[in-house]
């Protein structure tokens, strides 16, 4: 009842940003605790694609890998959560990403022993999937999509991508707009050109 | 995600994480917020393929400009390899595995990417000149204008990036000794910048390699590689091979050996 009461007056109280960021696991904390199983197999279900991502993105994982090693420390993350009594969804959270990175890593390490170092420094700092090229069939699709953008969007586009180090004020002063409407049309942009590469593929 | 429940913020943060311009934590923050708002994730994903894309086509650019080259190449590579057959299976020159020419779109270095900024410093406005004259392919001019950085500035961030975007374009030029000279200082300067130290650990170690220095090549490569995930692939195999040449390993077959490794 309690519980209830304080989710009620939070999504009152918390203005619309706050909450946004913290409203998509609000019962991952009390499944834990509570050792929730239905619960938790639900909140796991919806983490679990985004963990994949996040190893095919950050750490540059094969589909297959990354499942494995999001699964795995999905579970391992389970009991190092209870024994720590980690009791915050940033910290889960951050604990997962964390145990994904390092199942990845020990993985890599047993299918390539001899490398010079086996786990870089750090947590990383750029996405290595930008160290791959853009599979055959992802580009067509991305070319495809690219063309039916309108002709402004095309321009802005290639402006935006050809000087990626220019700032943004810069962008907005070649094509004359402010730089919140920068920002804003190059999201718009992203978003069509994601809806369309998901439309026409299983992206 | 509507217009009015968009986190611009988080547009920003992704925009300089696909740039390496975030740190660390702040790329594990970002990866928090990502997972509470995955339709950014497919977002990011995009973005990703579509800078990689700008990258392919920038490279298909750069080799149509040269196609004229491609004939006498093919012809020299013929030479090469029809000599090879005959000789013997030694591995491919250290040049194989050393950088070409530095592209300049993703490797020269402008002002930060703050894109909500309100004021560009001068020494920004000079950077970002010397990155547009250097595109336009007036070299000259943009080492005329990374120069005067130098003698204007004494801080050490603005000149760490002129000294790394000189020895850019002097590596490009085929001036490895001042581009050495350069990214040396480049080092010397760049202070708590880990991700320009690491690009000019890269290059120096480059540069000693087409002056044929391995042992000083080994020693920057090394540090690259030990710095970082950038260069990462390249190093390794660029390591292996100046191991191969300084006689500190000793493969029957380096190539299949490499790609072993790798």
């Amino acid at each position: 009842m309690m519980v209830k009461l304080i989710k009620f007056l939070y999504l009152y109280e918390c203005p619309l940003k706050y909450r946004l960021n913290s409203m998509d696991f609000p019962n991952l904390v009390e499944a834990i605790q509570e050792d929730d199983t239905t619960e938790l197999n639900k909140q796991f279900k919806e983490l679990s694609p985004r963990l994949i991502a996040f190893l095919q993105v950050h750490m540059d994982a094969e589909k297959k890998d990354a499942e494995d090693c999001a699964q795995e420390a999905l579970l391992k993350s389970l009991e190092a959560i209870k024994e720590q009594n980690i009791d915050n969804a940033d910290r889960i959270l951050s604990f997962l990403l964390t145990t994904c990175r390092n199942t990845y890593l020990n993985l890599i390490k047993k299918k390539n022993p001899h490398r010079f170092e086996d786990i870089p420094k750090g947590f990383g700092h750029k996405p290595r999937q930008l160290l791959n090229i853009l599979d055959k069939e992802r580009r067509r699709i991305l070319e495809w999509c690219m063309q039916q953008l309108s002709k402004s969007y095309k321009t802005f586009m290639e402006y935006w991508f050809a000087y990626p180090d220019s700032d943004a004020r810069a962008v907005a002063n070649h094509f004359d707009i402010s730089v919140n409407n920068a920002w804003t049309r190059k999201h718009r942009i992203m978003k069509k050109l994601s809806q369309c590469c998901q439309e026409k593929s299983e992206y | 995600m509507t217009e009015e429940t968009r986190n611009t913020e988080l547009e920003k943060k992704i925009d300089a994480y696909i740039k390496g311009n975030l740190s660390n934590d702040e790329v594990k923050s970002l990866w928090v917020d990502l997972l509470r708002q995955p339709e950014y994730i497919s977002l990011l994903k995009t973005e990703i393929d579509v800078t990689r894309l700008h990258q392919a086509r920038q490279g298909s650019a750069t080799q149509t400009d040269y196609w004229k080259w491609i004939g006498a190449a093919a012809a020299v590579v013929l030479l090469v390899i029809s000599l090879n057959v005959f000789t013997d299976d030694a591995p491919q020159s250290i040049g194989a595995y050393t950088q070409g020419e530095i592209g300049l779109i993703e490797n020269l270095s402008s002002s930060p990417v703050t894109r909500s900024a309100t004021a560009v410093e001068p020494s920004d406005s000079l950077l970002n000149a010397g990155f547009k004259a250097a595109l336009d392919g007036n070299t000259q001019a943009a080492i005329n204008i990374y120069s005067s950085i130098l003698q204007e500035y004494e801080s050490n961030g603005i000149r760490s990036k002129a000294y790394l975007n000189l020895g850019i374009l002097h590596y490009n030029s085929g001036d490895f000794a001042l581009s050495i000279e350069s990214f040396r200082n480049a080092i010397a300067k760049a202070g708590d910048d880990e991700i320009l130290k690491e690009r000019s650990y890269w290059y120096l170690g480059n540069a000693l390699v087409n002056t044929n220095k391995f042992e000083k090549a080994r020693e920057a490569v090394y540090q690259a590689y030990s710095r970082g995930e950038i260069y990462k692939p390249e190093a390794f195999r660029l390591l292996r091979r100046l191991d191969y040449e300084l006689g500190n390993i000793d493969f029957d077959n380096f190539e299949q050996q490499i790609n072993e490794l790798e």
